[in-house]
């Protein structure tokens, strides 16, 4: 069993700077988590503390049952992908896929039988006699990969290991790691900032921000159900549109646009009379023809973006911009004025003061 | 059309400084080894050329002079390297990788010690040495010769650990090695040219060593180069070519090793100028 849990993990840096607090959550075994947020939010670290290359400064973390906190990384038995692949310069490909096993002083006969099946899987065995200087980004990036398998570890790390390639080979390499993880059944925890590889890859998402976890979820509960301002907009592409709005009454207001506020929703929001909500809509969820029970957003088109399948407007309207994701085409044109819908129950509403998610609408 | 290349004065003038620099750095090897094969009579007559017949007996001298003192310090010289080695790389391993309390206080006094000067530590040298009943033996070369070399050494090879990724480290800990592992797999591979050029340097530096053997060797078997040299120099009679083929001799093996790891050399003291 390799569950991982941290319980109130806390770091800080140089007894001043806090990096990491609150920090609990439980990773079951085989489990594939992602934890995203944007830079300096503390995912990293969290990976670093639990690789045992940062020490923690309050709290407990227990790998397969057994606390960890004072392990050296080397007797944690983790593996750790790194974003700049971290392989050694001076060795051949083999050399670095075998480096952990000789350390281990592994026999060599089972060194070279590990190595070989897993250049084998990872479409390396041309290349294991080449230096790494001498491989493409993504050949390094299986390397990597590659060396990690290798030991077969209880859990595998990944700090966002995507990052230095480009966007074909990312696209690949994301399904590598996907088959690799059904393939092993080991348990994976995957850093990065890149919302799509989230969304896309773990079968949990842990959002960070400022060093706390802002949200645990599975990817769609997490689309579907933002528990705060933060998580919505951050999560999903283009980001989530945001417009202010004033309680009064049986509506909602901002100047001149006035929303009924819907019949389930009413004894909620009556406690918030004359304060601020904030309304969120993805721009999927903005359509140009009116449906049944939807907001009318009436605005001017600042930009078109044609993607092809789809174009984005950019729309003011209400004192704010939001995008608007048009599926197969929009006829409009940068100045024209045109009306955007939203159903209903498409409409996220979050405390205009604290940001969290008031109710899906 | 093939463009001619047109010399211009500016290159001109370029060309005639450096010829100026080779003559000046060369002229005095030249003499040296023109003289080495003259006799005392030969040198009075033509100082500077090469004179028929050659001489070549003064070389058979001048290596039964310096014989001892070359071997003398090789010994010395290999020794203080190698031993250096031990003690710095793992230093600047520390000092580039870890931050313990007082480590940035401790580097800064470490630095202090590159501003004192060597002269100022003679009698104090002598002293100690005096102390740890090393006197009149090569190894009180060999401590100073490894004590002298640390700061210097660790300074540059310190800059140099921390250019390296920090995840190579990390990767290596993750996969099992320790401090001593991550030195001899990780820093000793890759700093091999910057480590060849401390080595050189290094062993000049005990190679052309005057002042130190002087002070604390008084068995003339026990000399090395610098001082030994000294002694060919007669207080009477100066038999000029023996003395200039024992210069020659000792000259000899630096050129050897510096026209052997020439490009290694020139490679570290470039390395870290740009980013690899």
């Amino acid at each position: 069993m390799a569950d991982v849990t941290f319980k109130s993990v806390k770091k800080i840096y140089d007894g001043a700077v806090t990096a990491v607090s609150k920090f609990s959550l439980s990773i079951s075994d085989k489990e594939f988590v992602v934890f995203v947020g944007p830079s300096g939010c503390g995912k990293s670290t969290v990976l670093r503390m639990v690789a045992g290359l940062e020490d923690i400064t309050e709290g407990d973390l227990h790998i397969g049952g057994s606390r960890m906190n004072d392990l050296s990384p080397k007797d944690r038995d983790i593996a750790m992908v790194f974003q700049n692949y971290a392989l050694y310069p001076h060795m051949s490909v083999y050399d670095n896929m075998a480096f952990g096993l000789v350390l281990r002083k592994y026999p060599k006969k089972e060194i070279e039988a590990r190595v070989r099946e897993t250049a084998e899987t990872l479409g390396l065995t041309p290349y294991l006699e080449r230096k790494p200087k001498a491989l493409s980004g993504g050949q390094r990036q299986r390397v990597a990969l590659g060396r990690a398998i290798v030991r077969r570890p209880k859990v595998f790390l990944f700090d966002e290991p995507l990052s230095n390639l480009d966007a074909k080979m990312r696209v690949q390499m994301r399904k590598e790691i996907c088959l690799l993880h059904k393939r092993l059944s080991a348990t994976m925890i995957y850093v990065t900032h890149d919302q799509v590889e989230a969304m896309t890859m773990g079968d949990r998402i842990v959002v960070m921000e400022n060093g706390q976890i802002q949200q645990i979820g599975s990817p769609m509960e997490i689309y579907r159900s933002p528990a705060n301002k933060f998580v919505a907009g951050f999560i999903g592409s283009p980001p989530m549109n945001f417009i202010d709005y004033v309680v009064s009454g049986t509506s909602m207001k901002n100047g001149e646009v006035t929303i009924p506020i819907p019949e389930h929703l009413r004894s909620q929001l009556s406690k918030l009379d004359g304060k601020s909500v904030c309304l969120g809509i993805r721009p999927e969820d903005l359509q140009m023809s009116a449906t049944p029970d939807s907001i009318e957003l009436p605005g001017s088109v600042d930009l078109c973006e044609p993607l092809g399948s789809e174009v984005l407007l950019y729309v003011a309207t209400c004192g704010a911009s939001i995008i608007a994701k048009i599926l197969n085409g929009s006829p409009s044109k940068v100045g024209d004025t045109i009306t955007l819908y939203a159903p209903y129950s498409a409409l996220h509403l979050f405390d205009g003061a604290t940001g969290a998610a008031l109710t899906r609408a | 059309m093939i463009e001619r290349k047109r010399f211009s004065v500016r290159e001109v003038f370029k060309h005639i400084c450096i010829l100026a620099v080779l003559f000046f750095s060369f002229f005095p090897l030249y003499v040296m080894f023109a003289i080495s094969f003259k006799t005392n009579a030969q040198f009075a007559v033509n100082p500077l050329g090469f004179g028929l017949p050659l001489h070549f007996e003064n070389w058979l001298v001048g290596w039964n002079i310096v014989r001892d003192y070359i071997f003398n310090t090789i010994f010395v010289a290999i020794t203080s390297v190698v031993l250096t080695f031990c003690f710095t790389i793992p230093a600047a391993y520390f000092f580039a990788r870890y931050k313990a309390p007082f480590s940035k206080f401790l580097w800064y006094f470490f630095l202090v010690l590159m501003l004192m000067p060597g002269v100022a530590n003679l009698i104090p040298l002598f002293m100690i040495i005096k102390s740890m009943n090393l006197l009149n033996s090569l190894m009180a070369l060999v401590v100073l010769g490894i004590a002298g070399g640390q700061v210097v050494q660790i300074y540059i090879l310190r800059n140099f650990i921390e250019e390296i990724p920090k995840d190579l480290f990390d990767a290596a800990e993750i996969d099992g090695a320790g401090p001593i592992k991550q030195i001899l797999t990780i820093v000793l591979p890759m700093s091999g040219s910057i480590v060849s050029t401390l080595a050189i340097l290094q062993f000049i530096g005990v190679w052309n060593d005057f002042i130190m053997p002087m002070i604390l060797i008084r068995d003339d078997k026990l000399l090395t180069l610098a001082a030994g040299l000294v002694k060919l120099d007669g207080e009477y009679v100066k038999l000029w070519g023996q003395m200039m083929a024992g210069y020659a001799i000792s000259s000899i093996p630096l050129v050897l090793i510096f026209l052997f790891t020439m490009r290694l050399f020139v490679k570290g003291l470039s390395s870290g100028a740009v980013k690899g």
